[in-house]
């Protein structure tokens, strides 16, 4: 996997002081370090819950706790605390839950203040459909990759008079090919076999199509992948009557925020998504994008499948497939098994419970 | 989901999101131009295409166009197999706004009624009639219901 070892070599040459490592059976495996943002709300909980399944599976991940919040720097910029940065910057890998953004005014959103932090330019959601937790689409199994830093939000809008406002949709040369190389590593990398750009270049000629062109000669780079295009309405036409028929997607900003969320709904929603997002200099933190539920918090009620399938999608980043395998198959099985679901699940058994229902299968595999 | 996932969402993400999980939520739904080329599109794929959806364009002076929103399907052209259901729908939608409710009523009914028989379908509809069958179907009907 390129990304992985980008990251694995950017390790090697930062890392200091990690030398314990895992005994797993005859091979010596290096611990590596991740730092751990549980973040808000039910955030804590199931950031524990994972700690505990990676610690049953034996991973060799050595987890640094870290809080982010906004906090205002020297010239009164916005930044997360030195010590997350610190962390995050060293360890290059990131496994975080969902963060509350306060309502105060001119409170920046988390997400955007992380996304600017480590230019994180990709966000992936592989999105499988989980058997044993049925949703009226069977088979589902896609990736949509999003270019997150310019289009659509790029927040350049204006007043044109009074009533009349612009809003500026940036696509760039260099953000598109970025993140259409990416798209079809990620394929290559993933044995995925092909990869389909979504626009809607036939409306918007100079952005879209800019963004098309780029993926067109990046495809010329990767025959070994097929490349497709398709229209955005078009796409979202038969992923609702046909879903089994995408493989990998990639897109502009928009269109990926729109259709990332709506694959989500098509295998349970969002607490059952993982989700990635990578960054410029080998940085990559992989989170879950529900909500922070404050109203089960603290009550060992939350299910903690997005951040554990968000860990396992780290691990699969990190080259830990074996690992990565071990946990998706407890996690899978308990869910197909039907014994011991959390209640959004379909059950009414605590996280804790959960948890050590997948701990139990995860040292059984072993 | 936990907690607070299950409010009705109004971004367009979380619309689509809430479509495919469980589109009896929403009623009416009003937006701008790209969401709404997005979303018109994933609602007729619930309901099961283009070739069965109606579509009505408003215009500012008292002008409205309805239309099949489909494709001119050169390939079947002339060869009796087409399905007009999207452009019966979009009639009807157009009775509808000429205010001739009981006429419509009428025509979705027989329409409706015809595709839920399963005697006779054109080809898109899983059945193997032709487009003349299945109309001479929906008149006999609409007859019937006079």
């Amino acid at each position: 996997m390129a990304a992985g070892s980008v990251w694995r070599s950017l390790v090697r040459g930062k890392c200091s002081g990690t030398s314990r490592g895992t005994d797993s059976g005859s091979v010596w495996v290096q611990m590596q370090t991740v730092t751990l943002i549980p973040g808000d709300g039910i955030g804590p909980e199931i950031s524990a819950a994972v700690v505990k399944i990676f610690d049953a599976a034996k991973a060799p991940v050595q987890w640094e706790e870290r809080n982010v919040t906004a906090i205002k720097g020297p010239g009164g910029k916005w930044m997360i605390p030195a010590d997350a940065k610190e962390s995050m910057d060293r360890s290059k890998i990131g496994l975080k839950g969902p963060l509350k953004t306060p309502i105060a005014a001119g409170h920046p959103s988390m997400n955007l203040l992380l996304r600017k932090t480590f230019d994180l330019y990709a966000n992936v959601r592989p999105c499988v459909s989980i058997e044993g937790y049925r949703t009226p689409y069977t088979d589902v199994d896609l990736v949509t990759i999003r270019e997150n830093t310019e289009g659509e939000y790029s927040g350049i809008e204006h007043v044109i008079v009074d009533g009349v406002v612009q809003s500026i949709k940036l696509i760039t040369e260099d953000a598109s090919r970025r993140i259409a190389e990416y798209a079809f590593e990620y394929a290559r990398n993933n044995q995925r076999s092909s990869v389909t750009a979504v626009h809607k270049a036939n409306i918007m000629r100079m952005s879209d199509g800019l963004f098309l062109r780029k993926c067109r000669e990046v495809a010329e780079n990767f025959k070994d992948v097929k490349f497709t295009e398709m229209y955005l309405d078009t796409v979202c036409l038969n992923m609702v009557q046909d879903p089994t028929q995408f493989d990998v997607l990639v897109m502009p900003n928009l269109y990926g925020d729109i259709l990332s969320d709506l694959c989500a709904g098509l295998i349970g929603g969002l607490g059952v998504t993982p989700s990635g997002n990578i960054g410029a200099n080998g940085v990559a933190i992989f989170e879950s994008v529900h909500g922070t539920a404050p109203d089960i918090a603290g009550l060992d009620l939350a299910n903690p499948t997005a951040l554990l399938l968000s860990g396992v999608m780290m691990l699969r980043h990190m080259g830990l497939h074996q690992y990565a395998a071990k946990i998706q198959t407890a996690c899978f099985d308990t869910i197909k098994e039907k014994k011991v679901l959390t209640k959004d699940l379909g059950g009414n058994s605590k996280c804790s419970e959960f948890t050590t229902e997948i701990c139990r299968r995860v040292q059984d595999l072993a | 989901p936990a907690g607070a996932l299950r409010s009705t969402p109004s971004s367009t993400p979380g619309t689509t999101r809430g479509m495919v999980q469980d589109p009896t939520q929403f009623d009416v739904l009003v937006m701008p131009n790209l969401y709404g080329d997005i979303l018109s599109d994933l609602c007729a794929g619930l309901i099961g295409g283009l070739g069965v959806t109606p579509s009505g364009n408003i215009g500012a002076n008292g002008v409205a166009i309805f239309e099949s929103v489909h494709g001119t399907a050169p390939d079947i052209a002339g060869l009796d197999l087409a399905n007009p259901t999207a452009l019966l729908l979009s009639g009807v939608m157009m009775l509808r706004h000429m205010g001739l409710h009981q006429y419509a009523a009428k025509i979705q009914t027989a329409c409706f009624d015809t595709i839920k028989e399963k005697k006779v379908l054109t080809k898109d509809l899983g059945g193997n009639s032709k487009c003349s069958e299945f109309t001479t179907e929906i008149c006999r009907r609409v007859q019937d219901l006079a």
